[in-house]
């Protein structure tokens, strides 16, 4: 499983960093980044920052290929 | 100007004539959301007419094409002569550089931050509280907490905080001595800003302004001012009605709320589902660049857009039970703090707020009672604002 944050849709809302401090973070102003990639063992954590961001920024994809 | 207007009847047209005044509508709005969501094309003849969008994926959509649904003409769902303050009334590209100066002081780690402070200001105001004696809750706490927050992160000397919260509250509630109040307000605001420029920089959002650049040039008086009027008018009614609006409800609900007392656990989803529930920033206006149209709405270039936050937080296609308050709601893609590049630049300070009301009432209070429902009153306008509580509350032992 395979993290990212596409940065021209993320507004700095800080669900995911607040939902999943492990696997993500801000940036100065305020803007999600992926602290953790790939998060083996902590997909729920990913899932539901996935379910909570209101731009639909985040994406998880399957990196098993 | 004849066929512009005839441009702006949708067809077919969905009419609902609704009044962002009426207390009944104010009191009990979910009706009025739920006609609004079910009925496509919907338009409202008021203040020279607009449509307006309620449901969530349509309002989610409104907000990200920023561009097509512009904020430059004015965001006041009402036709008044407000000034166009900044940055709510710019556009990207220009935006941008205006939020770069807010943004890095508004993160949730400088909200995380200042914690303590904002904790000491709660618990100094429900230690004050008169145990069993109808109050005003607005007055004593929901209101005047936030407000004194919101005045000292801005950097406003403390001996001038019964001044400006006069005129705001005035200017708020558009009433009629808001045509003395807002040059009184403004000539302050001008003053403050010019002295300030003077005087060492401080940890202030004042400060922030007054050093500020915008492509290398400092940002002029003008803009400073009209930024600082904003970050003054923001989050008051918002902020205030959220913790408000969660009092009320502890009111209504006396077992939810000694559960929520007893599980610690809660507090949390219970932070984010009450900003949900209550989403204070009810309304506000966009308008449309290009011919166009959306959750089966013809929209013409130039007609007035209101996308309602507070409706498309209680879509049922969005949230289940979306009606009620849900304590455990995970997870909840509120849009009570607006998405796309307008997303609420307080919306960081604004949920340490709640989450530090909620904390330390449940932690004092063991019951909340409302006194008479009648007696509630709602001030109307963009904002679905609380603006008198009368209750009685039991501290814990």
């Amino acid at each position: 499983m395979h993290i990212t944050i596409d940065s021209q849709k993320c507004m700095g809302h800080g669900r995911c960093y607040s939902l999943a401090g492990d696997l993500f973070g801000e940036d100065g102003e305020g803007f999600g980044v992926v602290k953790t990639a790939s998060p083996a063992g902590a997909e729920d954590k990913a899932s539901l920052a996935v379910r909570s961001c209101p731009e639909h920024a985040i994406t998880l994809s399957d990196d098993a290929r | 100007m004849s066929e512009a207007q005839s441009a702006q009847q949708p067809e077919p047209a969905s009419i609902v004539d609704f009044d962002l005044y009426d207390p009944e509508f104010l009191a009990h709005p979910e009706p009025v959301w739920e006609t609004l969501r079910t009925s496509p094309g919907a338009w409202c003849p008021r203040y020279g007419g607009f449509h307006i969008l309620s449901r969530y994926e349509d309002v989610r959509t409104a907000l990200t094409e920023s561009l097509l649904f512009s904020s430059a003409d004015g965001v006041n769902v009402i036709d008044m002569p407000v000034p166009k303050l900044i940055p709510v009334t710019k556009d990207l590209p220009e935006h941008r550089d205006y939020r770069k100066i807010l943004n890095p002081r508004m993160t949730r780690s400088v909200a995380e931050a200042a914690k303590p402070e904002i904790r000491s200001v709660a618990v100094e105001l429900l230690d004050a509280l008169p145990d069993g004696e109808e109050i005003d809750m607005v007055e004593a706490f929901t209101g005047k907490f936030p407000k004194t927050i919101a005045m000292r992160i801005i950097g406003y000397p403390e001996a001038d905080l019964d001044q400006l919260s006069e005129w705001v509250e005035i200017l708020l509630a558009e009433e009629k001595d808001a045509t003395v109040a807002g040059p009184a307000f403004l000539q302050y605001v001008q003053d403050f800003v010019a002295r300030r420029r003077r005087e060492p920089l401080r940890d202030d959002l004042v400060s922030a302004l007054v050093s500020a650049s915008i492509q290398g040039k400092p940002l002029t008086d003008e803009d400073a001012v009209s930024m600082t009027i904003l970050l003054t008018t923001g989050g008051l009614h918002t902020t205030s009605s959220c913790i408000g609006g969660m009092y009320l409800w502890f009111a209504d609900h006396p077992s939810e709320y000694s559960r929520l007392r007893e599980s610690p656990k809660l507090l949390a989803t219970a932070v984010e589902e009450f900003i949900r529930y209550t989403s204070p920033a009810g309304v506000l206006a966009r308008r449309a660049t290009e011919n166009t149209s959306l959750g089966g709405c013809a929209i013409a270039v130039g007609d007035k857009v209101v996308v309602n936050f507070a409706g498309a937080n209680r879509d049922p296609e969005a949230f289940e039970k979306a009606d009620e308050v849900m304590l455990e709601r995970s997870p909840n893609r509120h849009i009570a703090f607006g998405a796309g590049p307008h997303r609420c630049v307080g919306s960081h300070y604004a949920r340490a707020m709640v989450q530090i009301a909620l904390e330390e009432t449940v932690r004092r209070i063991a019951k909340i009672s409302v006194i008479d429902r009648s007696k509630v009153r709602w001030a109307g306008g963009e904002a679905r604002a609380l603006e008198y509580l009368p209750m009685v509350i039991n501290k814990a032992l």
